[in-house]
C-alpha cells in the first residue's frame, strides 16, 4: 500500500486530534445547574455523546468508504486480517471518558487502511480543486453543514488546509502524487475525528 | 406470572406511547436514530434518506429501513448488546457465537424473544444448494459455500468448536442475510438429547461459558445478572429455608457459623434451590454434555457432588428446582407462575415469564440506543414504558427502535 509510513500516522493523528471536540465531549454529563423543562410525551433528552467501540468504528468506516474488510492490503492480507490485529487497541467502551490516546491512534492506522483504497477508487477527487474535493471528502463521511455550522466551517478549513499543503507536509516533484497523498490524509484526518468515531 | 399492573400500564402508555421524538428537527432527529440503531455515522446522502422517510412516513418507518437496510444494527449493535451476555468476563470482544446468533436471529425474525429461555430454537449459517436441494459442500464435506460472498467457506456446525460462527463474523456475513443467517432446531446441533434443548441454556457458548469446571451455579448466577440485572448480593435473603445448599457450601467458614448464617446462606438457599435445574449439564472436551458422564451411570455431573464440605448438606440426585424466592423479600422480581420443577428448560420457562426480565433488558436497551443511564424520573418513566410494552409485543426489534425513537428527539 502507498500509505504506510509511521510518520504519516503521528502527522495525521495530529490533525485529526484538531478535530476532536473537547466542548462534544463534556456533553456527556449535563451539567448540574442545567434546568430542563420536561413535559412527558414530549420528551426532551439531555444531550449525550457516546464514544463507538472498536465494532462500530470498524463498520463505520467500511461502511462510509464503501470498502469492505476482504479487501486486500498486501499480499494476502486483507483489512480484516489488520483489524483482527490491532482491535484490541481501539476503543472497548462507550464511555468518552475512557478514550486514550492510544485508542486514537489506533484509529488512525485504521482510517488509514480504508482511505487508501477508498481515495485510489474516487479518481474524480484529483481532477477537482481543493475547496471542491475538500467539501466532497467530507460530505462522504459527515452531514456538513458550510453555510451554517461554525464547526463543520472550521473542519472544511483544516482538511482544505492539508490539502493546500500549507505546512509542507509533503515533499514530492510529482503533483498528482502528491495531491494522492494529501487526499489520503485527508481522508484519513476526517475519517479518524471524532465527528465519526463518536456517537 | 406477576404482571405489569394494568392501571399502571394504561397510565405509562397514555403518557409516553407511541414513543413520540419530539423538539427536534427531522434532519436531526434521523440522523440520532440511524446512530443509535445502526452505530453508524450517516454522511450527507444518509441523512437525506432517511430525512425524507421520516418527514413523509414517520420515525417507525425510518427506523425499520435503518434497521433492515443497514448491515448496523444486527452485525454491529445487537452483537455489541448480546456478546457479554455470552461469557462470564461480560467482554465485548469475544466471538460470534452460537448464543449471541440466536438472540440476535430471534430479534430479527421478530419471534417471541422469550422463547429463547426455554424452546428449541438455534440460529446457524448454511451455504448454497445444489438443484436437487443437497448442499453444494467444499473441503471434506465438512464446509458450505457462500456463493454472495465470493465463494467463501463457512464450516458447518460442529458441537465441539465455534469454527462456523467465527469464520462467518470473520468475512462479514450479514446477519440480516436470511438465505445464509436461519433458524434451526437445537437437536443433532447442540445436542442429542431432547431433554437437554433449554434455549440459550442448552447452547454451546453457554454452556462453555457457565457449565466449565465448578458447579454450574454460575448459570443462574449469571442469568440474573445479564438478564435481571441483579446481582447475586441484591437477592441475598437469609430469611429463605437451607435445606437445599449442597455439601460443598462450608456451614462455618473461618471457623464462624454466623458468617454462613448471615451472609453464605442468603444466596446459597436461593440459589442452589434453582441451580439444581442445570445438575446434568457439564462442558468437556469443548463440548456440552448432558445425563452422560465419564466414569458414572448417575445423569448427575460428579463436579455437582464432588467437595464434601458438609456432609449434612444436599446431596444433589435429580435435576429437580424450587424457587424459594417466590415469598419474601425477592418476590418484587415478579417470577413466573412455576414453583417448581425438574430441568433447565422449565426453569427456563419459569424465568422468561419473569418481569424483572423484561425490566433489565429495557433498562439494558434503552442505556445502549440512548448514551445513558435512565437515572432522571422521566428516563426511569420511559424504562418501565419500554418494559412494558416489550411485555406486550415480546419483540425485541420493537424494544430497540421505541427506545431508539424516544432519545432521538433532543
Amino acid at each position: 500500500m502507498m500509505i504506510r509510513n509511521i510518520g504519516y500516522i503521528a502527522l495525521v493523528f495530529s490533525l485529526s486530534s484538531c478535530f476532536l471536540q473537547p466542548d462534544k465531549i463534556s456533553e456527556s454529563k449535563p451539567a448540574e445547574e442545567e434546568k430542563i423543562e420536561i413535559t412527558i410525551g414530549e420528551k426532551v433528552t439531555p444531550k449525550s455523546v457516546a464514544a463507538k467501540n472498536f465494532l462500530q468504528i470498524n463498520n463505520t468506516y467500511s461502511s462510509l468508504t464503501g470498502i469492505k474488510g476482504d479487501y486486500r492490503v498486501e499480499g494476502s492480507e486483507t483489512i480484516s486480517d489488520r483489524y483482527e490485529l490491532m482491535k484490541m487497541q481501539l476503543p472497548s467502551s462507550s464511555n468518552p471518558e475512557s478514550l486514550n490516546g492510544f485508542n486514537q491512534i489506533a484509529s488512525t492506522r485504521l482510517a488509514f487502511l480504508y482511505c487508501d483504497p477508498f481515495i485510489d477508487q474516487k479518481e474524480e477527487l484529483q481532477s477537482l480543486s481543493n475547496e471542491e474535493a475538500s467539501k466532497k471528502l467530507i460530505e462522504s463521511f459527515i452531514d456538513a453543514d458550510f453555510d451554517n455550522e461554525e464547526e463543520h466551517k472550521n473542519l472544511y478549513d483544516n482538511v482544505l488546509a492539508i490539502l493546500d499543503d500549507e505546512d509542507s507536509l509533503i515533499d514530492d516533484n510529482n503533483s498528482a502524487r502528491k495531491k494522492l497523498k494529501l487526499l489520503k490524509l485527508s481522508c484519513t484526518a476526517v475519517l479518524s475525528s471524532s465527528y465519526v468515531t463518536l456517537l | 406470572m406477576k404482571s405489569f399492573s394494568k392501571s399502571k400500564f394504561i397510565l405509562c402508555t397514555s403518557l409516553i406511547l407511541p414513543f413520540t421524538m419530539a423538539n427536534a428537527e427531522p434532519r436531526d432527529q434521523a440522523k440520532k436514530l440511524y446512530s443509535s440503531l445502526t452505530g453508524n455515522t450517516p454522511n450527507k446522502a444518509i441523512a437525506d434518506k432517511y430525512e425524507a422517510i421520516l418527514k413523509e412516513e414517520g420515525a417507525k418507518k425510518a427506523a425499520l429501513e435503518m434497521v433492515e437496510g443497514e448491515h448496523g444494527f444486527y452485525n454491529v449493535t445487537l452483537k455489541n448488546f448480546f456478546t457479554p451476555m455470552s461469557n462470564e468476563d461480560g467482554t465485548q470482544f469475544a466471538e460470534l457465537n452460537d448464543m449471541t446468533a440466536t438472540l440476535i436471529g430471534v430479534t430479527r425474525d421478530e419471534i417471541d424473544f422469550f422463547r429463547v429461555f426455554y424452546d428449541d430454537i438455534l440460529y446457524q449459517f448454511e451455504g448454497d444448494k445444489n438443484p436437487d436441494g443437497s448442499y453444494i459442500l467444499a473441503g471434506n464435506n465438512d464446509r458450505y459455500v457462500l456463493k454472495d460472498y465470493d465463494d467463501v467457506q463457512i464450516p458447518i456446525y460442529n458441537y465441539t468448536k465455534n469454527d462456523m460462527y467465527k469464520k462467518a463474523e470473520a468475512v462479514g456475513v450479514s446477519l440480516a442475510n436470511k438465505k445464509y443467517f436461519v433458524r434451526t432446531q437445537q437437536r443433532t446441533y447442540t445436542t442429542k438429547n431432547q431433554e437437554a434443548i433449554a434455549g440459550i441454556f442448552s447452547t454451546r457458548a453457554w454452556a462453555q461459558a457457565y457449565y466449565t469446571a465448578g458447579t454450574n451455579r454460575a448459570s443462574f448466577a449469571f442469568f440474573a445478572k445479564n438478564f435481571m440485572c441483579l446481582e447475586m448480593e441484591e437477592l441475598n435473603d437469609t430469611t429463605i429455608p437451607d435445606f437445599r445448599v449442597r455439601r460443598d457450601v462450608d456451614r462455618a467458614p473461618g471457623g464462624k457459623t454466623e458468617t454462613y448464617k448471615t451472609y453464605c446462606v442468603g444466596c446459597h438457599a436461593g440459589q442452589d434451590a434453582l441451580g439444581g435445574a442445570f445438575s446434568y449439564y457439564d462442558f468437556v472436551d469443548g463440548a456440552m454434555r448432558y445425563r452422560e458422564h465419564d466414569g458414572t451411570d448417575s445423569p448427575v455431573a460428579p463436579k455437582i457432588n464432588l467437595n464434601n464440605v458438609y456432609p449434612n448438606g444436599k446431596i444433589t440426585e435429580s435435576d429437580s428446582w424450587i424457587n424459594l424466592w417466590n415469598e419474601g423479600q425477592n418476590s418484587y422480581v415478579g417470577w413466573g407462575s412455576q414453583t417448581s420443577g425438574n430441568g433447565a428448560r422449565s426453569l427456563g420457562k419459569m424465568l422468561s415469564e419473569t418481569t424483572q426480565v423484561r425490566s433489565c433488558l429495557a433498562k439494558q436497551v434503552f442505556e445502549k440506543t440512548c448514551g445513558r443511564a435512565a437515572e432522571s424520573d422521566e428516563d426511569k418513566a420511559l424504562v418501565e414504558a419500554l418494559a412494558e410494552n416489550f411485555d406486550e409485543d415480546k419483540n425485541m426489534k420493537n424494544l430497540f427502535i421505541n427506545a431508539a425513537i424516544a432519545c432521538s428527539g433532543e
